[in-house]
Protein backbone atom coordinates (compact mmCIF):
# COMPACT_ATOMS: atom_id res chain seq x y z
CA UNK A 1 0.00 0.00 0.00
CA UNK A 2 1.25 3.46 -1.17
CA UNK A 3 2.37 6.18 1.64
CA UNK A 4 0.16 8.28 -0.21
CA UNK A 5 -2.83 5.86 -0.57
CA UNK A 6 -5.59 7.95 0.85
CA UNK A 7 -6.90 4.69 2.50
CA UNK A 8 -4.46 4.65 5.29
CA UNK A 9 -4.62 8.93 5.19
CA UNK A 10 -4.22 10.06 9.00
CA UNK A 11 -7.46 11.82 8.64
CA UNK A 12 -8.99 8.31 8.02
CA UNK A 13 -7.36 6.60 10.64
CA UNK A 14 -8.94 9.65 12.94
CA UNK A 15 -12.36 8.29 12.05
CA UNK A 16 -11.34 4.68 13.12
CA UNK A 17 -10.02 5.87 16.05
CA UNK A 18 -12.69 8.05 17.50
CA UNK A 19 -15.61 5.47 16.56
CA UNK A 20 -13.42 2.24 18.32
CA UNK A 21 -12.92 4.74 21.05
CA UNK A 22 -16.38 5.92 21.41
CA UNK A 23 -17.43 1.89 21.98
CA UNK A 24 -17.89 0.39 25.37
CA UNK A 25 -17.89 -3.05 25.90
CA UNK A 26 -20.87 -5.49 25.33
CA UNK A 27 -21.10 -8.34 28.07
CA UNK A 28 -23.78 -11.16 27.49
CA UNK A 29 -25.98 -10.08 29.59
CA UNK A 30 -25.91 -6.16 28.30
CA UNK A 31 -27.74 -7.85 24.79
CA UNK A 32 -31.06 -7.40 24.54
CA UNK A 33 -33.19 -10.07 25.88
CA UNK A 34 -36.32 -8.88 24.76
CA UNK A 35 -35.69 -10.80 21.55
CA UNK A 36 -33.96 -13.74 22.46
CA UNK A 37 -35.57 -17.34 21.47
CA UNK A 38 -36.30 -18.71 24.45
CA UNK A 39 -35.24 -18.77 28.23
CA UNK A 40 -31.83 -16.61 29.26
CA UNK A 41 -32.04 -16.80 32.87
CA UNK A 42 -28.54 -18.90 32.58
CA UNK A 43 -27.99 -16.52 29.61
CA UNK A 44 -28.31 -19.68 27.28
CA UNK A 45 -31.60 -20.42 24.91
CA UNK A 46 -33.68 -23.76 26.43
CA UNK A 47 -32.11 -26.79 24.90
CA UNK A 48 -35.61 -27.90 24.18
CA UNK A 49 -36.70 -24.85 22.72
CA UNK A 50 -33.81 -24.70 20.74
CA UNK A 51 -33.83 -28.27 19.98
CA UNK A 52 -37.32 -28.09 18.64
CA UNK A 53 -36.70 -24.95 16.91
CA UNK A 54 -33.80 -26.25 15.18
CA UNK A 55 -35.13 -29.36 14.03
CA UNK A 56 -38.39 -27.96 12.48
CA UNK A 57 -35.83 -25.08 11.26
CA UNK A 58 -34.29 -27.19 9.54
CA UNK A 59 -36.48 -29.77 7.82
CA UNK A 60 -38.97 -26.60 6.43
CA UNK A 61 -36.00 -24.84 5.70
CA UNK A 62 -34.12 -27.63 3.85
CA UNK A 63 -37.76 -28.81 2.23
CA UNK A 64 -37.64 -24.61 0.82
CA UNK A 65 -34.20 -25.01 -0.44
CA UNK A 66 -34.90 -28.32 -2.29
CA UNK A 67 -37.70 -26.81 -3.76
CA UNK A 68 -36.30 -23.62 -4.42
CA UNK A 69 -33.01 -25.45 -5.87
CA UNK A 70 -33.76 -28.74 -6.11
CA UNK A 71 -30.41 -29.93 -4.86
CA UNK A 72 -30.70 -30.95 -1.29
CA UNK A 73 -30.70 -28.61 1.83
CA UNK A 74 -27.61 -27.02 1.69
CA UNK A 75 -27.33 -23.62 3.15
CA UNK A 76 -26.90 -20.89 0.08
CA UNK A 77 -23.91 -18.76 -0.11
CA UNK A 78 -24.54 -15.07 -0.83
CA UNK A 79 -24.77 -15.31 -4.73
CA UNK A 80 -27.10 -18.58 -4.74
CA UNK A 81 -29.35 -17.37 -2.55
CA UNK A 82 -29.64 -14.09 -4.98
CA UNK A 83 -29.80 -16.60 -7.53
CA UNK A 84 -32.50 -18.70 -5.77
CA UNK A 85 -34.82 -15.29 -5.12
CA UNK A 86 -34.38 -14.69 -8.49
CA UNK A 87 -35.23 -18.35 -9.69
CA UNK A 88 -38.13 -18.12 -7.31
CA UNK A 89 -39.78 -14.59 -8.56
CA UNK A 90 -39.44 -15.57 -12.12
CA UNK A 91 -41.33 -18.92 -11.67
CA UNK A 92 -44.18 -18.34 -13.55
CA UNK A 93 -43.90 -14.71 -13.92
CA UNK A 94 -45.48 -12.47 -16.77
CA UNK A 95 -42.63 -11.60 -19.24
CA UNK A 96 -43.31 -7.38 -19.58
CA UNK A 97 -40.36 -6.80 -21.32
CA UNK A 98 -37.11 -8.85 -22.92
CA UNK A 99 -34.13 -6.05 -23.36
CA UNK A 100 -33.96 -5.46 -20.51
CA UNK A 101 -35.91 -8.50 -18.83
CA UNK A 102 -38.85 -7.48 -17.22
CA UNK A 103 -40.80 -9.27 -15.31
CA UNK A 104 -44.59 -9.04 -13.43
CA UNK A 105 -43.88 -12.13 -10.32
CA UNK A 106 -47.05 -14.05 -9.58
CA UNK A 107 -48.49 -13.49 -6.09
CA UNK A 108 -48.05 -15.79 -3.22
CA UNK A 109 -50.16 -19.32 -2.79
CA UNK A 110 -53.88 -18.43 -2.90
CA UNK A 111 -55.57 -18.51 0.22
CA UNK A 112 -57.53 -21.28 1.02
CA UNK A 113 -59.54 -19.56 3.84
CA UNK A 114 -61.82 -17.15 4.26
CA UNK A 115 -59.99 -13.54 3.90
CA UNK A 116 -63.24 -11.45 4.30
CA UNK A 117 -62.56 -11.21 8.29
CA UNK A 118 -58.67 -9.82 7.53
CA UNK A 119 -60.00 -6.04 7.47
CA UNK A 120 -59.25 -3.97 3.97
CA UNK A 121 -57.17 -5.39 1.20
CA UNK A 122 -54.45 -3.33 -0.05
CA UNK A 123 -54.32 -5.03 -3.32
CA UNK A 124 -50.85 -4.87 -5.30
CA UNK A 125 -51.50 -4.44 -8.55
CA UNK A 126 -49.78 -6.08 -11.46
CA UNK A 127 -48.50 -4.17 -14.79
CA UNK A 128 -49.88 -6.43 -17.64
CA UNK A 129 -47.52 -3.93 -20.26
CA UNK A 130 -44.31 -2.65 -19.67
CA UNK A 131 -46.03 0.81 -20.66
CA UNK A 132 -47.87 0.48 -16.92
CA UNK A 133 -44.37 0.85 -15.59
CA UNK A 134 -43.41 4.60 -15.54
CA UNK A 135 -40.49 5.38 -17.77
CA UNK A 136 -38.76 6.99 -14.82
CA UNK A 137 -38.16 3.29 -13.59
CA UNK A 138 -36.78 1.84 -16.69
CA UNK A 139 -34.44 4.33 -17.85
CA UNK A 140 -31.32 3.06 -20.14
CA UNK A 141 -28.01 4.07 -19.53
CA UNK A 142 -24.54 3.59 -20.74
CA UNK A 143 -21.98 4.56 -18.20
CA UNK A 144 -21.03 1.22 -16.78
CA UNK A 145 -19.55 -1.47 -18.69
CA UNK A 146 -22.64 -4.46 -17.85
CA UNK A 147 -25.06 -2.25 -17.21
CA UNK A 148 -28.27 -2.37 -19.34
CA UNK A 149 -30.32 -0.55 -16.88
CA UNK A 150 -29.90 1.71 -14.04
CA UNK A 151 -32.67 2.55 -11.53
CA UNK A 152 -32.79 6.13 -11.66
CA UNK A 153 -33.74 6.34 -8.12
CA UNK A 154 -31.13 3.83 -7.18
CA UNK A 155 -28.20 6.04 -7.22
CA UNK A 156 -25.23 3.21 -6.90
CA UNK A 157 -27.02 0.08 -7.19
CA UNK A 158 -25.91 -0.84 -10.94
CA UNK A 159 -27.78 -3.74 -12.53
CA UNK A 160 -26.44 -6.79 -13.68
CA UNK A 161 -27.63 -8.20 -16.94
CA UNK A 162 -28.48 -11.36 -15.22
CA UNK A 163 -30.85 -10.31 -13.40
CA UNK A 164 -34.23 -9.18 -14.36
CA UNK A 165 -36.36 -6.19 -13.06
CA UNK A 166 -39.27 -7.16 -11.09
CA UNK A 167 -42.23 -5.30 -10.88
CA UNK A 168 -43.99 -6.20 -7.50
CA UNK A 169 -47.04 -4.04 -7.68
CA UNK A 170 -48.16 -0.45 -7.21
CA UNK A 171 -50.55 0.77 -4.18
CA UNK A 172 -52.99 3.13 -5.42
CA UNK A 173 -53.59 4.40 -1.63
CA UNK A 174 -50.18 5.25 -1.47
CA UNK A 175 -49.68 6.09 -5.37
CA UNK A 176 -46.34 3.37 -4.46
CA UNK A 177 -44.91 1.28 -6.92
CA UNK A 178 -42.54 -1.40 -5.49
CA UNK A 179 -39.51 -2.82 -8.38
CA UNK A 180 -36.52 -4.82 -7.53
CA UNK A 181 -33.94 -4.66 -9.39
CA UNK A 182 -31.01 -7.16 -9.02
CA UNK A 183 -27.58 -5.06 -8.73
CA UNK A 184 -23.70 -5.86 -9.32
CA UNK A 185 -22.21 -4.86 -5.24
CA UNK A 186 -20.62 -1.88 -5.19
CA UNK A 187 -21.62 -1.92 -1.86
CA UNK A 188 -24.20 0.44 -2.06
CA UNK A 189 -26.88 -2.15 -3.26
CA UNK A 190 -28.46 -3.33 -0.65
CA UNK A 191 -30.80 -0.24 0.21
CA UNK A 192 -34.51 0.57 -0.14
CA UNK A 193 -35.08 3.78 -1.69
CA UNK A 194 -38.19 5.82 -1.53
CA UNK A 195 -38.27 8.76 -3.99
CA UNK A 196 -38.77 11.64 -1.68
CA UNK A 197 -40.73 14.81 -2.02
CA UNK A 198 -41.76 15.00 -5.60
CA UNK A 199 -41.18 11.05 -6.49
CA UNK A 200 -43.67 9.36 -4.44
CA UNK A 201 -42.96 6.28 -6.14
CA UNK A 202 -40.19 4.27 -5.19
CA UNK A 203 -37.83 1.18 -6.14
CA UNK A 204 -35.70 -1.95 -4.28
CA UNK A 205 -32.16 -3.27 -5.38
CA UNK A 206 -30.68 -5.99 -3.84
CA UNK A 207 -27.05 -6.47 -4.57
CA UNK A 208 -26.04 -9.72 -6.00
CA UNK A 209 -23.49 -9.95 -3.51
CA UNK A 210 -25.09 -8.44 -0.66
CA UNK A 211 -27.93 -10.41 -0.55
CA UNK A 212 -28.16 -12.30 2.89
CA UNK A 213 -32.15 -11.96 2.90
CA UNK A 214 -33.35 -15.26 1.19
CA UNK A 215 -34.74 -17.80 1.75
CA UNK A 216 -36.18 -16.25 4.54
CA UNK A 217 -37.16 -19.63 6.42
CA UNK A 218 -40.54 -20.21 7.54
CA UNK A 219 -41.59 -16.23 8.66
CA UNK A 220 -40.15 -13.75 6.14
CA UNK A 221 -37.71 -10.68 7.31
CA UNK A 222 -39.58 -8.50 8.61
CA UNK A 223 -40.75 -4.49 7.56
CA UNK A 224 -38.89 -1.78 6.26
CA UNK A 225 -40.20 2.06 6.43
CA UNK A 226 -40.09 4.54 4.24
CA UNK A 227 -40.28 7.97 4.11
CA UNK A 228 -43.15 8.86 1.88
CA UNK A 229 -46.03 7.06 3.85
CA UNK A 230 -45.11 3.06 3.15
CA UNK A 231 -43.93 -0.31 4.74
CA UNK A 232 -42.62 -2.65 3.01
CA UNK A 233 -42.68 -6.14 4.13
CA UNK A 234 -40.28 -9.20 3.60
CA UNK A 235 -42.16 -12.55 3.57
CA UNK A 236 -41.32 -15.92 2.75
CA UNK A 237 -42.39 -17.64 -0.26
CA UNK A 238 -44.97 -19.69 2.10
CA UNK A 239 -46.89 -16.43 2.66
CA UNK A 240 -50.40 -16.09 1.16
CA UNK A 241 -51.65 -13.10 3.05
CA UNK A 242 -49.75 -10.25 4.95
CA UNK A 243 -52.05 -8.26 7.62
CA UNK A 244 -51.04 -5.15 9.05
CA UNK A 245 -53.13 -3.69 12.27
CA UNK A 246 -52.53 -0.62 13.39
CA UNK A 247 -52.83 0.97 16.93
CA UNK A 248 -55.84 2.79 15.85
CA UNK A 249 -57.50 -0.29 15.40
CA UNK A 250 -56.99 -0.38 11.62
CA UNK A 251 -56.61 -3.61 9.34
CA UNK A 252 -55.27 -4.19 6.85
CA UNK A 253 -54.70 -7.50 4.11
CA UNK A 254 -52.14 -8.50 0.77
CA UNK A 255 -51.47 -11.07 -1.02
CA UNK A 256 -47.47 -10.31 -1.54
CA UNK A 257 -46.22 -10.94 -4.47
CA UNK A 258 -42.41 -12.48 -5.07
CA UNK A 259 -42.28 -12.49 -1.26
CA UNK A 260 -43.10 -8.43 -0.80
CA UNK A 261 -46.00 -6.72 0.14
CA UNK A 262 -46.15 -2.58 0.42
CA UNK A 263 -48.77 -1.09 2.27
CA UNK A 264 -49.79 2.66 3.66
CA UNK A 265 -47.63 3.69 6.74
CA UNK A 266 -49.35 6.59 8.94
CA UNK A 267 -46.77 5.96 11.83
CA UNK A 268 -46.78 4.57 15.20
CA UNK A 269 -46.27 0.62 15.82
CA UNK A 270 -47.82 -1.89 13.51
CA UNK A 271 -48.27 -5.58 14.38
CA UNK A 272 -47.87 -7.41 11.03
CA UNK A 273 -48.49 -11.01 10.29
CA UNK A 274 -47.84 -13.25 7.88
CA UNK A 275 -50.13 -16.28 6.66
CA UNK A 276 -49.81 -19.34 5.14
CA UNK A 277 -52.31 -20.85 2.72
CA UNK A 278 -54.78 -22.45 5.06
CA UNK A 279 -54.66 -19.16 7.21
CA UNK A 280 -51.98 -20.00 9.59
CA UNK A 281 -49.68 -17.66 11.34
CA UNK A 282 -46.01 -18.15 9.93
CA UNK A 283 -44.34 -14.31 10.38
CA UNK A 284 -45.14 -11.84 13.07
CA UNK A 285 -43.40 -8.75 13.48
CA UNK A 286 -44.47 -5.83 16.20
CA UNK A 287 -42.72 -2.51 14.42
CA UNK A 288 -42.45 0.94 14.19
CA UNK A 289 -41.02 3.27 11.44
CA UNK B 1 -45.77 -15.36 -22.04
CA UNK B 2 -44.92 -16.64 -18.49
CA UNK B 3 -41.74 -18.25 -17.58
CA UNK B 4 -41.60 -21.89 -16.66
CA UNK B 5 -38.25 -22.04 -15.27
CA UNK B 6 -39.02 -25.71 -14.58
CA UNK B 7 -38.85 -26.80 -17.85
CA UNK B 8 -35.96 -27.11 -19.95
CA UNK B 9 -33.84 -23.90 -19.76
CA UNK B 10 -35.23 -21.46 -22.32
CA UNK B 11 -33.06 -18.19 -23.38
CA UNK B 12 -34.59 -16.38 -20.18
CA UNK B 13 -33.22 -19.20 -17.72
CA UNK B 14 -29.96 -18.69 -19.59
CA UNK B 15 -30.29 -15.00 -19.00
CA UNK B 16 -31.33 -15.08 -15.47
CA UNK B 17 -27.99 -17.57 -14.37
CA UNK B 18 -25.41 -16.25 -16.77
CA UNK B 19 -22.00 -14.52 -14.97
CA UNK B 20 -23.23 -15.58 -11.76
CA UNK B 21 -20.17 -16.32 -10.12
CA UNK B 22 -21.09 -17.44 -6.56
CA UNK B 23 -19.22 -16.92 -3.04
CA UNK B 24 -17.69 -19.39 -2.52
CA UNK B 25 -16.96 -18.65 1.49
CA UNK B 26 -20.31 -17.69 3.08
CA UNK B 27 -21.51 -20.31 5.18
CA UNK B 28 -19.77 -21.68 7.35
CA UNK B 29 -19.98 -25.38 7.78
CA UNK B 30 -22.33 -26.28 10.90
CA UNK B 31 -21.81 -29.83 12.73
CA UNK B 32 -25.53 -29.78 14.28
CA UNK B 33 -24.49 -31.56 17.49
CA UNK B 34 -21.36 -30.41 18.05
CA UNK B 35 -20.33 -28.96 20.91
CA UNK B 36 -24.11 -27.95 22.61
CA UNK B 37 -22.53 -28.31 26.39
CA UNK B 38 -19.90 -24.93 25.33
CA UNK B 39 -21.20 -21.99 27.00
CA UNK B 40 -22.28 -19.36 24.29
CA UNK B 41 -21.12 -16.73 26.64
CA UNK B 42 -17.36 -17.79 26.44
CA UNK B 43 -17.69 -17.37 22.75
CA UNK B 44 -19.55 -14.03 23.48
CA UNK B 45 -16.58 -13.43 25.25
CA UNK B 46 -13.89 -14.45 23.50
CA UNK B 47 -15.37 -12.65 20.49
CA UNK B 48 -17.22 -9.36 21.75
CA UNK B 49 -14.91 -6.71 22.19
CA UNK B 50 -13.62 -6.90 18.34
CA UNK B 51 -17.20 -7.21 16.93
CA UNK B 52 -18.06 -4.14 19.02
CA UNK B 53 -15.79 -2.10 17.60
CA UNK B 54 -16.76 -3.39 14.15
CA UNK B 55 -20.10 -2.94 14.60
CA UNK B 56 -19.40 1.13 15.97
CA UNK B 57 -17.57 1.02 12.59
CA UNK B 58 -20.52 0.08 10.23
CA UNK B 59 -23.79 1.55 12.39
CA UNK B 60 -21.91 4.27 15.07
CA UNK B 61 -21.00 3.13 18.58
CA UNK B 62 -24.61 4.37 19.77
CA UNK B 63 -26.29 1.50 17.74
CA UNK B 64 -23.85 -1.19 18.35
CA UNK B 65 -25.30 -2.79 20.81
CA UNK B 66 -28.47 -3.25 19.35
CA UNK B 67 -26.81 -4.11 15.94
CA UNK B 68 -24.89 -6.99 17.97
CA UNK B 69 -28.33 -8.16 20.23
CA UNK B 70 -30.12 -8.35 16.65
CA UNK B 71 -26.95 -10.44 15.70
CA UNK B 72 -26.97 -12.60 18.49
CA UNK B 73 -30.72 -13.20 17.92
CA UNK B 74 -30.21 -14.35 14.74
CA UNK B 75 -27.28 -16.59 15.23
CA UNK B 76 -29.41 -18.46 17.91
CA UNK B 77 -32.49 -18.67 16.01
CA UNK B 78 -30.59 -20.17 13.14
CA UNK B 79 -28.44 -22.46 14.77
CA UNK B 80 -29.11 -23.14 18.09
CA UNK B 81 -26.19 -22.00 19.85
CA UNK B 82 -22.84 -19.62 19.00
CA UNK B 83 -20.84 -22.61 20.08
CA UNK B 84 -22.16 -24.79 17.15
CA UNK B 85 -20.48 -22.68 14.74
CA UNK B 86 -17.28 -24.20 13.74
CA UNK B 87 -15.40 -20.96 12.58
CA UNK B 88 -17.36 -18.68 14.71
CA UNK B 89 -15.13 -15.45 14.23
CA UNK B 90 -15.74 -15.44 10.44
CA UNK B 91 -19.24 -16.19 10.82
CA UNK B 92 -20.16 -13.24 13.26
CA UNK B 93 -18.23 -10.64 11.04
CA UNK B 94 -20.72 -11.50 8.37
CA UNK B 95 -23.45 -11.76 10.44
CA UNK B 96 -22.72 -8.18 11.72
CA UNK B 97 -22.12 -6.64 7.78
CA UNK B 98 -25.09 -8.16 7.33
CA UNK B 99 -27.32 -6.64 9.98
CA UNK B 100 -26.06 -3.46 9.39
CA UNK B 101 -27.75 -3.70 5.93
CA UNK B 102 -30.78 -4.62 7.71
CA UNK B 103 -30.39 -1.39 10.30
CA UNK B 104 -29.63 1.00 7.38
CA UNK B 105 -32.81 -0.41 5.37
CA UNK B 106 -34.93 0.05 8.05
CA UNK B 107 -34.12 2.60 9.96
CA UNK B 108 -31.93 4.44 7.07
CA UNK B 109 -30.12 6.86 9.49
CA UNK B 110 -26.31 7.26 8.73
CA UNK B 111 -24.05 6.16 11.51
CA UNK B 112 -24.30 8.31 14.76
CA UNK B 113 -20.80 8.79 16.63
CA UNK B 114 -22.20 10.09 19.36
CA UNK B 115 -20.87 12.51 22.55
CA UNK B 116 -17.67 10.27 23.19
CA UNK B 117 -15.28 11.22 20.58
CA UNK B 118 -11.67 12.41 21.32
CA UNK B 119 -10.15 15.48 21.58
CA UNK B 120 -8.09 14.72 18.44
CA UNK B 121 -11.49 14.45 16.57
CA UNK B 122 -11.23 13.89 12.16
CA UNK B 123 -12.48 16.77 10.26
CA UNK B 124 -16.59 17.15 9.84
CA UNK B 125 -16.00 16.20 6.15
CA UNK B 126 -13.91 13.31 6.24
CA UNK B 127 -15.96 12.04 8.86
CA UNK B 128 -18.84 12.41 7.19
CA UNK B 129 -18.14 10.69 4.09
CA UNK B 130 -16.24 8.18 5.63
CA UNK B 131 -19.83 7.27 7.28
CA UNK B 132 -21.21 7.55 3.69
CA UNK B 133 -19.19 4.71 2.78
CA UNK B 134 -21.50 1.75 2.12
CA UNK B 135 -20.56 -0.55 5.08
CA UNK B 136 -18.67 -3.60 2.70
CA UNK B 137 -16.55 -0.62 1.40
CA UNK B 138 -16.40 0.73 5.00
CA UNK B 139 -16.05 -2.55 6.30
CA UNK B 140 -13.10 -3.18 3.57
CA UNK B 141 -11.38 -0.17 4.08
CA UNK B 142 -11.16 -0.70 8.37
CA UNK B 143 -10.05 -3.95 8.22
CA UNK B 144 -7.46 -3.57 5.39
CA UNK B 145 -6.18 -0.59 6.44
CA UNK B 146 -6.89 0.02 10.32
CA UNK B 147 -6.94 -3.66 11.31
CA UNK B 148 -4.02 -4.49 9.23
CA UNK B 149 -5.70 -7.74 7.99
CA UNK B 150 -4.51 -9.27 4.75
CA UNK B 151 -6.86 -9.20 1.89
CA UNK B 152 -8.07 -12.74 1.84
CA UNK B 153 -8.58 -12.32 5.96
CA UNK B 154 -10.25 -9.44 5.39
CA UNK B 155 -12.66 -11.11 2.75
CA UNK B 156 -13.24 -14.12 4.64
CA UNK B 157 -14.65 -11.73 7.21
CA UNK B 158 -16.85 -9.44 4.93
CA UNK B 159 -18.16 -13.02 2.83
CA UNK B 160 -16.51 -12.04 -0.69
CA UNK B 161 -13.98 -13.08 -2.74
CA UNK B 162 -10.65 -10.98 -2.30
CA UNK B 163 -11.17 -9.45 -5.82
CA UNK B 164 -13.97 -8.12 -4.49
CA UNK B 165 -12.64 -6.45 -1.57
CA UNK B 166 -9.99 -4.93 -4.13
CA UNK B 167 -12.81 -3.71 -5.74
CA UNK B 168 -14.83 -2.44 -2.42
CA UNK B 169 -11.01 -0.61 -2.04
CA UNK B 170 -11.30 0.93 -5.34
CA UNK B 171 -14.80 2.72 -4.77
CA UNK B 172 -14.47 3.79 -1.36
CA UNK B 173 -10.99 5.39 -2.74
CA UNK B 174 -13.27 6.87 -5.66
CA UNK B 175 -15.77 8.12 -3.01
CA UNK B 176 -13.56 9.62 -0.71
CA UNK B 177 -10.67 11.46 -2.91
CA UNK B 178 -12.84 14.22 -2.69
CA UNK B 179 -12.07 14.78 0.64
CA UNK B 180 -8.61 13.68 1.87
CA UNK B 181 -5.56 14.58 -0.16
CA UNK B 182 -2.06 14.37 1.05
CA UNK B 183 -0.12 17.68 0.96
Amino acid sequence: MSKTDILDHPELRKVWDTLESATRPVEWDDLDTLNMPGPRATGRPNGVWVAVVVFVGTLVIGALTWQLSGNGAQPLAAGEAAAAYFSFASEGALVLGEDPLILQPAPGPEPQFDTSALGTEVPLVPASTVADIPNGFLATTDNSADTAVEAPLVEHCVRTESRPILHIGYVSEIDARLLIYGTVSDGRGDYIFDGGPGLPQYAVAIACDGFSGYPHGVSGHGAGFGNSGFMNVEVSPLTSVVTVSTNEGERLWQRPVAGWALFPYKGGTVTIDALDAAGSVIGHWEQSG
Amino acid sequence: MRLNLQGSPDRFHTLLTRNEKFLDNVQPNIDPVCDRGVNDEAVWRKHSEELVRYASILVGPSDAEDLLSAVVVRVLAAKGSLSALEDARPYLFRAVLNESKNHRRQFRTPPQIGEAVLPDEPRPEVLKAAMALPPQQRAAVYLTYWKDLPIRETASLIGCRPGTVRRYLVLARRHLKEVLTYE
